[in-house]
């Protein structure tokens, strides 16, 4: 398969948030800000193609029986240094995003590609696997956080443009996370059907 | 049978061990070169919320036990911890205190930084970190416009308009307005037992 057909496949028609429904917990809490939504999705990646390139190497060491133990614990390590190289070099966003960063540890998204793909298929395939995959992860949060920071804070690019003073504040609360989702999703289903 | 099975749970046990320690080691190396670095931004936050509330003071650190808390005798009593707290002095004489305090809001700790003179009335506020709170509601609390109202009050006295004081709490967050109005209140408290 072609770098290209994975990256649609990833993206559009398997995207995981808005195809497969997976990783929906970050990607209503964070997508307050665009700024917010692109650092959980590019941390998101980098834990991804990480541990899609370690469990790939390992997949014929690790036994059937304590694989899970196993892909928690490379994914947990993973996901503790992006952690600490978050608070060292960038410790704005590290504090706007918080609990969040440590939460990728249980992102179903993650273990998901590792159980379903790395753990079957050669490491160059699952590292490109798991950039776009998470580039589909990180593609959902942009859209989600332009939408939400747009309508929901009137600014664009956390409050360099503003563009409106009323904004609605909903829609930067957790309702307003669920609307965005559900209108990105069927817009999704729409755009799908169309192409079939 | 039973030698198989025990030969069994020795290597399952062994390759989990092995790539725990694997990790583990990893780990230890970027820690070993993130931990200054971070520890010096913590630092380096703490001296910019003090040179904000207390300009041009000096500050010697006074020990604490962990977890001291201060109930506020306020309508809303509540127990507020403090953080951290600060002897300030300025051009030799005594300026007061700068305490940390950390009051509930709505979402979690308000991490606040108070500068409170040797009258007892509030030189700054700042609000370290208010990253629990609702994003364009209560985290709005870091913003300037908002601390600046507390500058000049008496400590001990302060409290948001709905609870009979002069703090105009931030719009829809009232929880967040009145933790850190308890937050200062509590450090008044603390910086005069102090003496």
């Amino acid at each position: 398969m072609s770098f290209g057909k994975n990256l649609k496949e990833g993206l559009v028609t398997n995207n995981p948030v808005l195809v497969q429904l997976i990783g929906l917990c970050p990607t209503l809490a964070t997508t307050t800000s665009i700024v917010n939504g692109i650092g959980m999705g590019l941390s998101a990646t980098a834990v991804l193609i990480c541990s899609n390139i370690v469990i790939s190497l390992l997949r014929k060491i690790i036994p059937n029986k304590v694989r899970i133990a196993a892909y928690i614990t490379v994914i947990a390590g993973f996901v503790t240094m992006v952690d600490l190289l978050l608070q060292a070099f960038i410790p704005s966003l590290s504090a706007s995003l918080g609990t969040f960063i440590p939460l990728i540890v249980v992102n179903c998204i993650i273990l998901g590609r590792a159980e379903a793909f790395a753990s079957k298929n050669s490491v160059g395939k699952s590292a490109v696997d798991g950039i776009c995959m998470g580039l589909g992860f990180t593609f959902a949060l942009v859209c989600m956080s332009i939408i939400r920071e747009l309508l929901g804070a009137g600014t664009i690019g956390g409050g360099a443009i503003t563009v409106f003073t009323q904004p609605a504040t909903i829609m930067i609360l957790p309702a307003g996370a669920f609307l965005t989702l559900g209108c990105i999703i069927a817009v999704m289903q729409k755009l799908l059907k169309k192409g079939e | 049978m039973a030698g198989k099975q025990k030969n069994e749970f020795v290597q399952l046990g062994g390759i989990l061990c092995a790539i725990t320690l694997v990790v583990a080691l990893a780990l230890g190396a970027v820690n070993a070169v993130t931990v200054d670095k971070i520890a010096e931004i913590n630092q380096q936050k703490i001296l910019d919320s003090l040179e904000l509330v207390m300009p041009g003071a000096e500050a010697e650190m006074i020990d604490i036990a962990e977890g001291t808390t201060v109930t506020t005798e306020t309508k809303n009593a509540t127990s507020v911890e403090i953080l951290s707290a600060y002897k300030m002095t300025k051009d030799g004489a005594d300026a007061g205190y700068c305490v940390e305090v950390g009051p509930t809001g709505f979402g979690g700790v308000v991490d606040t930084m108070v500068g409170i003179d040797v009258d007892g009335n509030v030189t700054g506020i700042s609000v370290i970190s208010a990253s629990a709170e609702t994003p364009g509601l209560g985290a709005r609390s870091t913003e300037a416009d908002f601390q600046a109202q507390y500058t000049g009050l008496v400590g001990t006295e302060v409290a948001v308009e709905t609870d009979g004081g002069s703090i105009e709490a931030l719009t829809g967050a009232t929880i967040t307005s009145r933790a850190v109005s308890e937050g200062v209140v509590a450090a008044a408290l603390f910086a005069a037992q102090q003496g």
